[in-house]
């Protein structure tokens, strides 16, 4: 697999693309109650990706960047098929993951793996990490056990976890949360995958730990070629590691573009009030951008019209009735928002 | 009751009037491997009507700094050394009784996650009448609503959410519920543990107004215990750096931030990711926290400081006063 960088969307052609999201839906059901049901209440659902339509370039970063209930961990999953898709399409090498069978599907698993929030989580307490790193291998009956040992000592080297062969018969316990979620990256990496989606890799690590996180995942992708999707609640981290970025609110992509321009140039209020809303070590800063008022609404009855209306200070009375479609303003640089 | 000899303030170049005096104060957690010094040593004043943060990454000990100030530290852990002042007088000395009319009507604690701290089968109403009849006897069910919907209105909440189980409401409202309920009975200091780590940004960011705001409606002495430098920078008069169970540089909070004096700080501020700046650059902070178990024998930051010489290894170094700031590092020892 070649590795390209690419920034320039003008020579955007379908071989520079590995993934294609096609208006992609999930409603969650809502439970009712015994009296809703005998009253034959309609069935109401959560939309929690409600119309989702992206790329993802070979090489890049993308980073999926909204607030809890935004969609954006429920986007991640529909696209490495944990959950399958009310409506809508995923195109992974141009083929739809979505009408595979579960056997065709392993195939595509091997080159598309998962880093989670949770080290502690992730991990199984009574596996060792070496039994840890070798059960992929395994499970897709690659090498020898004796290479699938190897290949796990020198991964976990890679991850920066020394001496291996010590790492190798630990259990979890015996190891700090940042080593943990470098094994769990080294794990992800050891069936040398195209695609790895990382949802909130660095949120449980220390500010100190973070960074070397964030290194180590950076090296990673030099040295496999890897694409990442980072799935992040926090610009500040996605700054520093994506190439583009799509901000989500309530199940819809409001704006997306290449990182600089959306951060620079953010053309919908949300996302500049989600920039300013970030507070900086800088006692001396002061916010240009009003922060709105309220919370994220309801995903069982979202507003009518555009999803941020109730919130948003320029507010026209299309914005109550029509909900606007994402369009391209700049090269790359696409948002929904009537007043574009 | 006030101690004859009042306590003097360890900045003593500063007038201000200290509220909270913390000396030598030492926290121990006997674990079955051995004594955990969670806090060592540690000596703090804290101003009336100020607003200090106190920061470090998770197990440097700052929640049970904040736990300590209520004596309220959780079993098996306890205070082995050092006392705590609250208006000159040892809260240590003091019986549960004493203690228990402090907690809450003096000094009121919130904590990281509004859901866990709130009863799930109470209504709102219930929580705050509950808290100011318990410490104010006299005062009738009728007068204890009229106060907590002129708290809550004050807090931007309307009054029928008064009358919401803790689950009808979202994470922001809770967290503000909780100030509700700190504020309820005066409390002349208010020490917020995390309070927004489970928020979402805008949301935090509503809420730092709000704290903001509170200061200078009701001029309560605010104690911000978190990690989020950010955060910190927004609020805090001034800073209390910790690290390892120990403090290593108390300061102005603009000082702190342009010109930070201990190495710890200084990689502290190099590796947090600032969105208003334009260059890319984070340095990561080489190393891993100290094992409190087995502490290091000198500066506890010595092993991964770029200055570190032979005598950081082996001697505690105390505490300087250097440029307006309390650092504990050996490098600002001769400087004046």
């Amino acid at each position: 697999m070649e590795s390209v960088t690419l920034k320039d969307t003008a020579k955007e052609t379908k071989k520079d693309t590995l993934i294609e999201i096609k208006n992609l839906k999930k409603y969650f059901e809502v439970e009712r109650d015994l009296i809703q049901k005998l009253s034959s209440r309609t069935k109401r659902y959560v939309k929690a990706v409600d119309g989702v339509t992206f790329d993802i370039k070979r090489g890049e970063v993308f980073g999926l960047v909204g607030e809890s209930g935004s969609g954006k961990t429920t986007t991640g999953r529909l696209i490495i098929n944990i959950i399958s898709p009310t409506e809508g399409s995923v195109l992974f090498d141009g083929v739809d993951l979505t009408k595979l069978s579960k056997r065709e599907l392993k195939h595509f698993r091997r080159r598309m793996q998962v880093i989670f929030q949770d080290p502690y989580a992730s991990l199984n307490p009574r596996m060792k990490i070496g039994k840890t790193l070798m059960q992929p291998l395994e499970i897709h009956k690659i090498g020898t056990p004796r290479e699938r040992e190897e290949k796990a000592l020198e991964l976990l080297g890679k991850v920066g976890l020394t001496p291996p062969e010590i790492i190798f018969t630990k259990y979890p316990h015996q190891l700090s949360g940042g080593q943990r979620q470098r094994v769990v990256i080294a794990r992800a990496l050891i069936l040398n995958p195209d695609f790895v989606l990382a949802d909130e890799p660095v949120a449980m690590a220390d500010v100190s730990m973070r960074v070397l996180l964030l290194e180590l995942m950076m090296d990673m992708k030099k040295e496999f070629n890897l694409t990442y999707l980072f799935i992040t609640h926090d610009l500040a981290t996605a700054k520093y590691v994506c190439d583009r970025v799509a901000i989500m609110y309530l199940g819809k992509i409001m704006e997306l573009g290449p990182l600089r321009d959306v951060f620079q140039n953010p053309l919908h209020y949300y996302t500049k009030a989600l920039l300013a809303a970030i507070p900086i070590p800088d006692p001396d800063h002061k916010r240009k951008v009003d922060i709105p008022k309220g919370e994220i609404p309801n995903p069982i009855d979202p507003p009518a019209g555009c999803r941020f209306h109730p919130r948003c200070p320029y507010k026209m009375d299309i914005c109550e009735k029509v909900e606007p479609q994402l369009q391209m303003i700049e090269e790359g640089h696409y948002v929904a928002c009537h007043m574009y | 009751m006030k101690a004859k000899n009042e306590i003097k303030n360890i900045d003593k170049k500063s007038q201000k009037k200290a509220i909270i005096k913390v000396r030598n104060l030492e926290v121990t957690f006997p674990i079955r491997q051995g004594n955990v010094i969670a806090l060592d040593d540690i000596n703090l004043d804290i101003y009336h009507g100020e607003t200090i943060g106190i920061v470090g990454e998770s197990g440097c000990g700052k929640s049970t700094l904040g736990f300590s100030l209520l004596n309220s530290i959780q079993s098996p852990g306890r205070i082995t050394k050092g006392e705590i002042y609250f208006h000159d007088e040892n809260i240590l000395n003091k019986t549960k009784k004493e203690i228990q009319r402090i907690r809450g009507k003096q000094i009121s604690m919130i904590f990281q996650d509004p859901m866990t701290s709130l009863n799930p089968l109470l209504r709102i109403d219930k929580h705050i009448i509950e808290t100011i009849r318990k410490h104010e006897k006299n005062v009738s069910k009728k007068e204890a609503l009229e106060r907590a919907a002129y708290l809550l209105d004050k807090l931007g909440i309307v009054r029928n959410r008064l009358f919401d189980y803790p689950h009808q409401l979202s994470g922001g409202m809770r967290q503000r519920v909780m100030i509700g309920i700190g504020l309820a009975l005066n409390a002349e200091v208010l020490i917020a543990d995390e309070p927004t780590t489970s928020l979402d940004v805008i949301v935090e960011a509503q809420f730092i107004n709000l704290l903001n705001q509170l200061k200078d409606d009701f001029g309560i002495t605010l104690i911000l215990i978190t990690h989020n430098m950010g955060i910190v920078a927004e609020i805090s008069d001034r800073i209390a750096v910790m690290y390892g169970g120990k403090i290593m540089e108390i300061g102005d909070s603009r000082l702190v931030f342009k010109d930070p004096l201990h190495p710890y700080t200084q990689g502290l501020l190099k590796s947090i990711p600032n969105i208003a700046l334009d260059d890319n650059s984070l340095e990561p902070m080489p190393g891993f926290p100290p094992d409190l178990l087995n502490p290091p024998k000198g500066c506890r930051f010595a092993p991964r400081c770029k200055y570190a010489t032979e005598k950081c290894f082996n001697e505690v170094p105390p505490v300087f006063e250097y440029r307006e700031r309390l650092v504990s590092c050996f490098l600002y020892e001769k400087k004046k």
